[in-house]
Parts: C-alpha cells; structure tokens; sequence
C-alpha cells in the first residue's frame, strides 16, 4: 500500500531525511518511531504531497505522490502535527467544507460528515467555531477531516500529543480499530504507544533508518541487560561459571576460546556497572585481564537519546553506564 | 573567516547600490552630481561588484552542491516559465496595441470622429505627420484626438 | 471547478467572519459617498463651467476616478491575509494536501477576493440609482466604468495575492501590497524623467489610464487585452510563487 524507496530530503545543506526506505502492507499499522527532528515529519510530508523529495520516490495505493498527486491524495487522510483548523469556522462547517475539497459529492457530504464527527466523538461541538476548542477536540476533529474519504491510506503525525491518558487510550483503540480497513502510518517518540498499537515500527534518527522490526523483537532486545565484553587468560579454570556467580550478573556466555584465552560476553542487570567488580574478580583470581569494554547495541543508543515518558507513568531510569 | 568574507559581500552589494543609485539619481537630475563624482561612483561600483563576486567565488562549494541537486532545476524551469510567460504576453500587447478594435458607447459618440471625417481618413492614401504645438497641459485633447484619426485611417 | 467554488465561498465566508469585510465595505461606503456628496454639490454649482452639463461626464466619471484612490487602501486589507494567514496557521498544509489543484486554490482566492471588491463596488450602485432616478444619464458609459473598475480591481487583487503568497506575514502583505500598488500608481510621474521609449512603455503599464476610456464609454480591445493579460500573468507568478515554495522549504 506504502512504499517509500531511497527518499531524500534536503534543506540546502542540511539532510532532513537521508535514503530512507520502507513499505507498509495493506491493514497494517506502522509506527514511525524517533527523537524530535529525526524526519518523521519530512517523510509524511513527502508522503502526503505536499513537499517533493529531493531524491527517491513514494507511493501511497499503487500512485507515485509526485507523479500523480490527485489521486494519491484521494486515496489518503493526513492529520499533521497541528490539526489545520480554521479558527472561524464551526466544527460542521469545517469538515463539510473538507469534505467538499476531498471530492465527496454533495449527496453523501453530510452523511460522511455525520459518521466521522461520531467516529472521533466530536458531535457535541459540531456547532462551535473550531478557534474555540481544546487541544483534544482539535486533535479529534482533525483526525474526523482525515477520515471523510475514507481513505486507503492514513498518515497521522504524532496523533496523542497534547491529549489527557483518557483520551489518548481513546485515540490508540480508534487507531487499533481503524486497522485491517485502512493502512495506518502513525508517528510518535513515545515508545509503549508503538507496542500497543502498531504491528510494525520504523526507527527513524538523524534522517536514518535505525531499525525495522516488530515491537515485540524491539523490546526484547531493549528489556536485554547490559552487555560487557570480556576477554580472559583464566589459566584454565572455569571463567564462565565463576563469573557468572558474581553479584549483579545475569549470565554469562562463552563466545570464543582459543589459545588458553576465554572470550566471555557478560550480562548484567540493567542501570547496574558491573565493571569494577568483574575487574576485580578477574584480578584477584590472578587471571590475566586482557580486555574488558561494553558491547554497544546500537538500538540501545538510539533509545538512550529518546526521552521515552509516558504521561501518567513514572520516568524509565536513566542506566549509569555511559558508553565508554 | 566565513564571517568575514559575508560581512564583504554586504559591503560590496551595499557600494553598489550606492553607487547605482548616486548614478541615476544624477542622471535623472534629482541630485546634483559632478563629473567627478560620478566617475568615483563608477569605480565604487566596480569596486563592489568585484567584491560579491569574490564572496561568490568563495562559496563554490555550495554553489556546485546547489546546481546539481532537483531544486536547481526546478528553480531554473520556474525562471524560464516566467520568461516564456511574459514574452508571449508582450507579444500579443503589442499586437493588440496596434489592432484594436474600439467601440463608442456614448449617446452622443462625442469621442469619435464625425462620418464624414472617418471617410476622409480611411481614404488617405500617403502618411500624414501633424506637428502640435501647446503647453504640455493642453496635450491631452489633441493626443486623443490624432489617436482617433489614427485609428479611423487604418 | 466544484473546488474552486468550494474554496471562493470559504474565502468569502472567511472575509464576513472577520472584521475585514465590514471594514472594507464601511471605509468604501464613507469615502465614496463622501466624493459623490462633494462633487454632486460642485455639478449642482455648475461645476466646470464650459461646455456641456453632461451628468455623465462632470459627475459620474469624476466620482468614479476618484473613488479608484480608495482601492489603493482597501485592496491591500482584501489580500493580505489570502496566503500569508493559511501559511501562519498550518491551513496550507490542509490545502496541498488535498486532492485540489494549485490552480484551483489560486482562482478560487482570486474569485473570494474579487467577490469582496465587487460587493464593495455594488455599493456605490445607490448613488447610481439616485442620480438615474433624478437625472438623465447615459447608462452605457455607466456600464463600462463598472467594467474597467473590475478589471482594474482584478489587476490589483492579483497582485495582492502574489505579494500574500510570498510571506507568512499578513501586516508585511499588506504593506508590501500598498507600496506596489503605489508605485503603479505614480508610474505616470515616474516615467516623466524617461527618455521617449521608456516613457510610451511605462505609460502602456500604467493601470489607471486604461481605465481613462472605460470611464468615458469607450470600450476599446487594447485595454481588455492589457487588463486581462495582467491579471493572467499576476495569477501565474502566484502559481510558481506557491510551487516554488513547496520545494524551497
């Protein structure tokens, strides 16, 4: 249904989005997941039409956004980071009038209309001017305009923030629900948004992809440990075992011997350093440590830069070890 | 050093300017300018131009980057799309000057000329000049009405 | 054409929305019956003098080349915020990412202004109707005023979006918009230190003395043509102003 291939963006000399490449199947919901300024935006823009690339191509339902705007855009709904109301109109006004631009006939305006404001639960302001609402009844008329056309396609960027923990599980069932008829892109940099509602997440930093994968592998290799790597001349005793008996550790793998040298990959805990007292066991059992650092996990990188805080939930803890 | 070579480039744009502006202003006699000055403000002008295109020199990098990337040829089709625009839009303002069509609407066709006159007209055969002599407030009677006389004799 | 329409009635329903409108509306209506009184009273007096005491051309065709002053003020209000405003709010972003045409959203701006300055005109329609009621003038030439005036709004309202189309800042449209349409305004008086081509070319451009002949009830080709071509290219470099913005950033 989606599909992005080698799609830069670039602002003069600054890349907003370097050789991204994805696609989304039919009834899935992605989740487009990074830090702020990663070019989550840039790409549903380049996505929705309304910014050309600089190099590479997009799809959305079989046609090329640049080639054949219209009916791209026919086939998606887009609710950008800021709902685009115009603040004099009412409610039922606005989306009639999004309705018409849509393309949806006079006839079924007011029927399409009707359904949406009760899809998003906006019917009791339908006759407020939309300058005159909360930051949640905007997010959810702007998702009603996004869903007139019932669209093949819908981009929705950052569609929970600003909203209150009630309206936000009621925005992530609507998005759940939403899936299997429509293909979702939702965009967002908190992360239990992206287990509970996608099936697939993009991880987006500095314009790069980092990682595609589904939430489930994702998370085990976040909720993983720390990870040392570890290389020892035990003199022949059993440095696995030993090690892996130490406080704070939580396994121990061998992952090479050669030569009298052990090669250990060691996990502990996470947010606990272990380092000085695994030197120190090595030392005092009058081993040979040849070479102790942490083994990077790239991912992990990334999420160390995310602030990752759910509303009502406290702060995940911040691990002590700073890579080296 | 970057900051040094844009605060030159804003120097010579702004000598330019001056310079320009010292020129026409003479020129047009709205300031009195000497012969003198105006050589100065000829070699300032120079003066600033050969310091822009110092400062463009100097950032051939982002001008190489630039030509090649989509936007230089977006930006140069939009230019000759203007270009071409305008051209064709000239051209057919001049036609148009020159083939009008005009309609009097006035009870009185009090701004065209008697029958009799446009038969005279349109049967000339050589070009006539008519040389008018009046205060260039009084201009505007005889301009409308040789342009009548210009129109009926096509 | 449906979409073009859709965003003429927005743009309209947006003008009556804000003060903007009954600004426009008010200022026209005091200024116009203003002239229309002063120059009424200097017609009733004998006016001129000298030839003849035709109502047509010593009241009508005063009032109305006077009242074109009034467009160098009220324009500017009417465009500023055509572009500028949906940039500033994110409205734009709601706009190009429909299934609408940029051509649609510019002529649809552009019949939403004109539909403002043309209710503003209807205005001065009851000065018309009192002096047809009491009077005896030429309805024609009245005609062909209302034309060129239209026309000549439309060269102005087209530039006016340009200008709007080019910043995010409704007061700098608007004020960019004013001078434009000053410096149109005196290019007569520019053009007089011209040399003798200079000055035929910018005397050709200069908007008001088209409309010279429409307010006397001549309707002439060369003037629609010059009209309607300035409108057209106005339109179109709005429509390379908005593209060009896209892929500019």
């Amino acid at each position: 249904m989606i599909e992005v291939e080698h799609l830069t963006k670039r602002y003069g000399s600054f890349t907003a989005v370097d050789d991204i490449s994805f696609t989304v199947e039919k009834g899935q919901i992605l989740g487009f997941l990074g830090p702020n300024g990663a070019g989550k935006t840039t790409t549903m823009r380049v996505l929705t039409g309304y910014i050309p690339a600089t190099e590479g191509r997009a799809r959305v339902a079989g046609f090329d956004v640049v080639e054949q705007p219209i009916q791209a855009k026919r086939r998606t709904g887009y609710l950008p980071e800021t709902p685009p109301l115009y603040t004099d109109m009412t409610v039922r006004d606005y989306l009639l009038f999004c309705a018409r631009i849509k393309g949806i006939g006079r006839g079924d305006r007011v029927t399409r209309v009707n359904a949406a404001m009760d899809r998003t639960r906006v019917a009791d302001v339908a006759e407020r001017h939309c300058g005159k609402l909360s930051k949640g009844y905007r997010q959810r008329v702007g998702l009603a305009q996004a869903l007139l056309n019932n669209p093949d396609v819908l981009i929705l960027d950052e569609p929970t923030a600003g909203l209150d923990p009630k309206q936000i599980i009621e925005t992530r069932k609507l998005i759940k629900d939403l899936a299997g008829d429509h293909t979702v892109i939702l965009s967002t940099h908190i992360l239990p948004e992206v287990s509970q509602t996608c099936q697939r997440v993009v991880i987006i930093n500095k314009g790069k992809v980092v990682a595609v994968d589904t939430p489930d592998n994702l998370t085990s290799r976040l909720r993983g440990s720390e990870s040392l790597f570890l290389q020892v001349d035990a003199r022949g005793a059993d440095a696995a075992s030993e090690l892996g008996a130490l406080e704070g550790v939580t396994g121990v793998t061998v992952s090479e011997r050669k030569d009298g040298l052990t090669a250990l990959e060691v996990n502990s805990q996470t947010g606990r350093d272990i380092r000085r007292d695994l030197a120190a066991a090595v030392v005092n059992r009058g081993w040979g440590l040849l070479e102790l650092r942490p083994m990077r996990m790239s991912l992990e990188d990334v999420f160390l830069t995310l602030t990752t805080i759910e509303p009502d939930a406290p702060a995940a803890p911040a691990p002590s070890t700073e890579a080296a | 050093m970057t900051r040094i070579f844009n605060g030159l480039a804003w120097i010579g744009t702004a000598i330019v300017f001056v310079a320009a502006a010292v020129r026409i202003l003479g020129w047009a006699d709205v300031i009195p300018v000497s012969a003198r000055l105006d050589q100065y403000a000829m070699y300032a002008s120079w003066a600033g131009l050969a310091l822009v295109v110092l400062y463009s020199l100097s950032q051939w990098r982002q001008i190489v980057a630039w030509f090649g990337g989509r936007n230089a040829r977006y930006g140069t089709l939009a230019g000759i799309s203007v270009i071409v625009a305008l051209g064709i839009l000239v051209a057919i303002n001049y036609v148009s000057v020159r083939q009008n069509k005009r309609w009097d609407l006035t009870a009185n066709q009090q701004f065209s000329l008697s029958d009799q006159t446009a038969k005279l007209l349109g049967d000339l055969k050589t070009p006539v000049k008519f040389l008018v002599f009046e205060q260039a407030t009084g201009f505007d009677r005889f301009r409308n009405r040789l342009g009548g006389y210009e129109y009926a004799s096509r | 054409m449906s979409n073009t329409l859709a965003i003429a009635h927005k743009e309209l329903k947006g003008y009556f929305a804000s003060p903007i409108a009954y600004i426009v509306l008010g200022f026209f209506a005091l200024m116009f019956g203003f002239f229309f009184y002063s120059l009424l009273l200097f017609f009733d007096r004998g006016g001129m003098g000298g030839q003849s005491v035709n109502v047509n051309e010593q009241l009508i065709r005063p009032v109305f080349l006077n009242a074109t002053v009034i467009f160098l003020f009220v324009l500017p209000m009417v465009t500023m915020r055509t572009y500028a405003e949906e940039k500033r709010s994110g409205t734009m972003e709601l706009l190009l990412t429909a299934p609408l045409t940029d051509l649609q959203i510019i002529l649809g701006k552009f019949l939403g202004a004109m539909g403002l300055f043309a209710s503003m005109l209807a205005l001065s329609l009851i000065h018309m109707a009192v002096i047809f009621w009491r009077g005896n003038p030429e309805p024609l030439p009245v005609l062909t005023t209302y034309l060129g005036m239209l026309l000549m709004g439309g060269c102005f309202v087209s530039l006016g979006l340009l200008i709007s189309s080019l910043t995010r800042n409704q007061i700098v449209a608007g004020m960019a918009t004013f001078g434009v349409f000053l410096m149109l305004w005196v290019i007569n008086w520019i053009a007089s230190f011209m040399g003798p081509t200079t000055q035929q070319v910018l005397n050709y451009l200069s908007i008001t003395d088209h409309l010279d002949d429409f307010t006397k009830g001549i309707l002439d080709t060369k003037h629609l043509v010059y009209y309607v071509s300035f409108i057209t290219f106005g339109l179109f470099l709005t429509a390379r102003s908005v593209d060009t913005e896209r892929w500019r950033g």
